[in-house]
C-alpha cells in the first residue's frame, strides 16, 4: 500500500505556500501527502489541528471533505483519499451539505463532483465558487465529467490559487490525482491536461502556438495545467535553467508578457489559448 | 302557371295583329281602301314587341322586361284597334289615349334588364312619364274635338267638355315638350345606368344604350315636326323613321336580355369581390344587398354545433329568424342539408328565385370558403404548434439522455476504474508483472470507453448549454473545429429553443465546414435581430452547397421553422457558404 503519494511540492515549490500559508510547520520539509498547513487566521483551529497532530502520531494529515451524490464512488473515493493519507473528515451527497460541512470542519481540502441533485448539471462548480469566495483558505478541486475550458476559467477566476478542475475519470489513477489534489492543496492550481490540450488543440487563423516546438508546446501545455517551473524540471528532467529558457521563448512567441507569478502565468496562458 | 302568362299575351297579341290584318275585309269598310303602307308598318312595330316580348317572358322568366314588351306591343295596337272601330267611345278612347305605349315604354328603357325599378330616381323618372301622360292626355280629351274636313260621324270627341283652338294648342305644346322632356330625361337615366353597370352589367345595357339615341331621336323628332317645322314632308319621313326604330327596338331589348343576365354578371362579381383579399365576413353582406338590390338584406350565420333555429348576427349576437308575419322572407342556405346561414330579405325577392339561388349559391362558396380557411388555419396552428412541441420534446428527451448517461454508464465506468485503480494500487509490487500489465490496459480501456460515452453525450445535448449560454458553447465547438472559426457572439441569452436551434445550426455548420468546404477559416456570427437572435455560420470555402443536398441541412430547416424562425443558404461556388437562421425569442 502506497501511503505517500509524490506530490511536487518540497520546499523548493513552497514560495507561494509560504505567500498562503506562514504557519510553524509552512517551512518544515513534510512529507508529501501529509501536509497540514495550518489556517492562517484561527488560534482555535490552530490550537485543535496541534492537539489533534499529537493524537495521530506526530503527523497531521491533510483534512478533505467530499462531495459526490453516487454512494458507491463516494465510498470509493473516500477509500482512495484515506489509503492516500488524507484525512475525510466529512462526505456529502450534495452542494447544499458540502457548503455545511465545510463551514464546519474548515477543510485543507474539498473535493466535489461538479455534477449533483438537483439539477445535475454544475451544482458543484456553483458551491467551490462560494467556498472560495467564503473561505478562501480552503482548497477546492472540482470534478467534472466534461472537457469544458469555460468551467475550468470560471472555476479559476482571477485568483487561481488552490483550485483544481479534473476530470472525473482521474480517480483510474490515485497517484496522479493525489499528486493533483496535493498541487492544489499547496495552493497551485490545477487544469486537467485534457482541457489543456483541446486548448492547445483549437485551431486559429493566424497560429503562434503552431510555431512552438514540440518542447515548447509541451512546457506550454503544463503550464496551462497550472505547473510551476520547479515541477516542469522535475517532470522532464531538465534544468531550471532550460525550463526557463524555454519559458521566455514561448512567451516572446506567443507576445505575452513574461510573468513572474506562476498564478498569473496560468491566467495569462489559459487566456491566450481561449482567445 | 308561368305559361299562362305567355299564353295569354300571345293570344292577345295574334287577336289584335290578325284583326288589323283583317281590317281591309271587314264588312264595315268604312276606310277604303286601308293605306297598306299605313297598317303594314303599324301592324308590324306591335307585333314586333309582341312576339320579342313573349320570347323574353319564355327565356328570361325572371325579368318582367317581356312582360312589359308585351304590354308596350299591346298598347301600341290598342289605338289602331280603336280607330278601326267605327264607334265613337272606340274612337275617342284611342285617340286621346293612344300615347300610352310611349310611357310603358318610357318605363321599359328605365327598368331594363329586371323589368323592376328599385332606384327612387328610376322610379322617379317612371311616375313623371305617367303623371305627364294622365295630364296631358286628360287635359287633351277635355278640350279637343276634331275639325278636319270629311270627318265621319263617329269621329268626334266623346270627352270633349269645353275649349278652343289656342287652348288645345297651348295644352299640346306644353304635353310635346314634357315628352321631350321625358325623352331626354329617360336617355339621361338609361347612360347613367350603363355608367355604372359593372363589366357584364354593360354587356346586357349596350344594346339598348344604343336603342336610345334612334328612339330619343325620333320621339323629339316626331315633337318637333308637329309642332315647329310643320312640315309634312319632314314628318312623313319622321313616321318611317318611328316605325323603322319601333320595329327593331324590341329585339334590341330581347338581345340585351338573353345575352348576359345583369344582375346574374353582378352575382358573378360577387363571387370575384368575396375572393378578395378583405375576406368575406367585411363585405358579403353590403355586396349581397347591392346584388340583390336589397338595401335591407341582413344574414344571419348559424354557429356550428347550436341548434337548427339558433343564428346569431355578423357581430356574433344571438338572432331570430323574422316569424311569417314580419313582412319579411327568409332564405336558408345549407351544406348536405344542415343550415350554415340565412339571407333575411324584401318578400319582392320571391319573384326572382334564380337571382335569389345565385346570389345565395355565391353567399354559400363564401361562406363555406371562409369557414374552411378558418379551418385550415387553425388546423395549420396546430400543426405549427405541435411540431414545435415534438421539437422541444426531442430536445428534452436528449437532455434526458444526455443525464442518464453521465449519471448512469459513465458514473459506474468512472467508478470502476476507480476500483480497478485501486486493485492495482493494492496489487503493488507483489503481482505478477503481467497482472499489473494487464489492469493498466483494462483501464486504459475503460477511460477510452468513457471518453468515448462523454463525446457521445456532447453531441446528444451539450450541457454546457444550459448552464453558461450559447456563446460559451459556440466556444466549445469552435474549439473542437479543425479548421479555424471565429466566433462573434453579440447577443443576450434567449429562449432555451432558441439557444438550442442555435446550437444545432452552428455545429451542422460547423461540421459540414469542415467535412465538405475545404476552407480555410470559418467565422461564426450570432447578433440580436428583433426579440431573438441570427445566427450566422460563413467560410472561405468552395461553396455551392444545396439546400437540399444534406438531410443535415435540411433537417436544420425543418428545425428552425418548427419553432417559426428563418433559414437560408447562400452558396456561390467558389465563393464560400453561409447558412444564416433568424431564431424568434419567444419559442414560435
Amino acid at each position: 500500500m502506497r501511503a505517500d503519494p509524490p506530490g511536487e511540492p518540497g520546499p523548493a515549490g513552497g514560495t507561494r505556500q509560504q505567500e498562503r500559508r506562514d504557519g510553524p510547520v509552512s517551512g518544515l520539509p513534510e512529507p508529501v501527502g501529509a501536509v497540514r498547513p495550518s489556517p492562517a487566521a484561527d488560534p482555535a483551529e490552530r490550537f485543535r489541528h496541534l492537539r489533534r497532530g499529537g493524537s495521530g502520531g506526530g503527523q497531521d494529515r491533510t483534512r478533505a471533505v467530499l462531495a459526490e451524490d453516487s454512494a458507491l464512488f463516494r465510498e470509493g473515493l473516500t477509500r482512495l483519499l484515506t489509503d492516500a493519507g488524507y484525512h475525510v473528515v466529512a462526505t456529502a451527497a450534495d452542494a447544499g451539505e458540502l457548503l455545511l460541512q465545510v463551514r464546519g470542519h474548515r477543510p485543507d481540502v474539498v473535493v466535489t463532483d461538479i455534477r449533483m441533485p438537483p439539477t445535475h448539471t454544475n451544482e458543484g462548480l456553483v458551491a467551490a465558487l462560494q467556498i472560495r469566495s467564503e473561505t478562501p483558505d480552503v482548497a477546492v478541486v472540482v470534478l467534472s465529467q466534461y472537457v469544458e475550458t469555460t468551467y475550468a476559467v470560471k472555476l479559476l477566476g482571477d485568483n487561481p490559487r488552490g483550485v483544481g478542475y479534473l476530470l472525473k475519470d482521474r480517480v483510474a489513477n490515485s497517484q496522479e490525482l493525489c499528486e493533483a489534489i496535493q498541487r492544489v492543496v499547496n495552493g497551485g492550481s490545477v487544469i486537467d491536461p485534457e482541457v489543456v490540450a483541446e486548448l492547445l488543440g483549437r485551431r486559429r487563423g493566424h497560429d503562434p502556438v503552431g510555431e512552438l516546438t514540440d518542447r515548447e508546446r509541451e512546457i506550454l501545455s503544463l503550464m496551462a495545467e497550472g505547473r510551476s517551473n520547479q515541477a516542469i524540471c522535475e517532470r522532464l528532467y531538465l534544468s531550471s535553467r532550460t525550463v526557463e529558457t524555454h519559458v521566455a521563448h514561448i512567451f516572446t512567441k506567443l507576445g505575452l508578457p513574461l510573468s513572474t507569478d506562476d498564478h498569473r502565468r496560468v491566467l495569462a496562458v489559459l487566456a491566450y489559448l481561449r482567445s | 302557371m308561368t305559361r299562362r302568362p305567355v299564353l295569354l299575351a300571345a293570344l292577345a297579341g295574334a287577336a289584335v295583329a290578325a284583326f288589323q290584318s283583317l281590317t281591309p275585309y271587314l264588312p264595315w269598310g268604312w276606310f277604303h281602301p286601308v293605306p297598306m303602307n299605313w297598317l303594314v308598318p303599324e301592324t308590324a312595330v306591335g307585333v314586333s314587341f309582341v312576339a320579342a316580348g313573349i320570347a323574353g317572358m319564355v327565356r328570361r322568366p325572371a325579368s318582367r322586361v317581356g312582360a312589359l314588351m308585351v304590354a308596350v306591343g299591346l298598347a301600341w295596337f290598342a289605338p289602331t284597334v280603336g280607330f278601326l272601330i267605327p264607334v265613337g267611345i272606340f274612337w275617342s278612347l284611342s285617340i286621346n289615349f293612344g300615347t300610352l305605349y310611349l310611357v310603358l315604354l318610357g318605363q321599359l328603357f328605365v327598368s331594363f334588364p329586371t323589368g323592376r325599378l328599385r332606384a327612387w330616381w328610376d322610379r322617379g323618372v317612371v311616375a313623371g312619364a305617367y303623371a305627364w301622360y294622365v295630364l296631358s292626355t286628360v287635359a287633351g280629351a277635355l278640350t279637343w274635338n276634331p275639325a278636319w274636313p270629311g270627318v265621319r260621324p263617329w269621329q268626334h270627341n266623346v270627352f270633349y267638355a269645353f275649349g278652343s283652338p289656342h287652348l288645345n294648342d297651348v295644352i299640346g305644346t306644353v304635353g310635346d315638350v314634357g315628352a321631350v322632356v321625358l325623352a331626354v330625361v329617360v336617355a339621361g337615366t338609361v347612360l347613367r345606368h350603363w355608367l355604372r353597370a359593372s363589366r357584364p352589367g354593360r354587356r346586357a345595357l349596350a344594346p339598348v344604350l344604343w336603342a336610345t339615341a334612334p328612339t330619343g331621336a325620333w320621339v323629339i323628332l316626331d315633337q318637333l315636326s308637329n309642332r315647329v317645322l310643320a312640315s309634312s314632308q319632314l314628318d312623313h319621313a319622321v313616321h318611317k323613321l318611328g316605325y323603322l326604330v319601333l320595329t327593331a327596338l324590341p329585339f334590341g331589348f330581347l338581345i340585351g336580355l338573353l345575352r348576359v343576365h345583369l344582375r346574374r354578371g353582378a352575382v358573378g362579381n360577387l363571387v370575384v369581390e368575396l375572393g378578395g383579399p378583405a375576406g368575406p365576413q367585411a363585405g358579403l353582406r353590403q355586396a349581397l344587398a347591392r346584388v340583390l338590390g336589397d338595401p335591407s338584406l341582413q344574414i344571419l350565420y348559424r354557429v356550428p354545433g347550436a341548434g337548427s333555429g339558433e343564428f346569431v348576427d355578423d357581430a356574433g349576437h344571438p338572432a331570430a329568424l323574422p316569424g311569417a308575419d314580419a313582412g319579411r322572407s327568409v332564405t336558408v342556405l345549407d351544406r348536405d342539408g344542415t343550415p350554415i346561414a340565412a339571407l333575411i330579405h324584401d318578400p319582392a325577392l320571391d319573384s326572382e328565385p334564380e337571382l335569389l339561388e345565385s346570389a345565395a349559391a355565391a353567399a354559400r362558396l363564401a361562406i363555406d370558403n371562409e369557414r374552411l380557411q378558418a379551418e385550415v388555419r387553425s388546423q395549420l396552428r396546430e400543426v405549427r404548434a405541435s411540431r414545435a412541441r415534438i421539437v422541444e420534446a426531442g430536445d428534452r428527451e436528449r437532455r434526458r439522455v444526455e443525464r442518464n448517461l453521465h449519471d448512469g454508464a459513465q458514473q459506474r465506468l468512472v467508478t470502476l476504474s476507480m476500483a480497478l485503480g485501486m486493485i492495482r494500487d493494492r496489487a503493488g509490487g507483489c503481482a505478477p508483472a503481467d497482472l499489473a500489465r494487464d489492469l493498466d490496459e483494462a483501464i486504459g480501456e475503460l477511460r477510452g470507453a468513457i471518453g468515448d460515452l462523454r463525446r457521445l453525450a456532447r453531441g446528444i445535448h451539450p450541457a454546457i448549454l444550459t448552464n453558461e449560454g450559447l456563446g460559451a458553447t459556440l466556444e466549445s465547438l469552435a474549439a473542437r473545429s479543425p479548421v479555424p472559426v471565429l466566433v462573434r457572439y453579440q447577443a443576450a441569452r434567449c429562449a432555451e429553443a432558441a439557444e438550442v436551434t442555435a446550437y444545432f445550426v452552428v455545429a451542422e455548420g460547423l461540421a459540414n465546414v469542415a467535412k465538405h468546404a475545404r476552407a480555410t477559416r470559418a467565422t461564426v456570427t450570432v447578433t440580436q435581430h428583433g426579440g431573438g437572435i441570427r445566427v450566422e455560420v460563413a467560410d472561405d470555402g468552395v461553396g455551392g452547397v444545396c439546400a437540399e443536398a444534406g438531410s443535415g441541412l435540411r433537417g436544420l430547416a425543418d428545425r428552425v421553422a418548427a419553432i417559426g424562425g428563418t433559414f437560408g443558404i447562400q452558396s456561390t461556388p467558389g465563393r464560400g457558404t453561409r447558412l444564416i437562421a433568424e431564431l424568434p425569442g419567444d419559442a414560435g
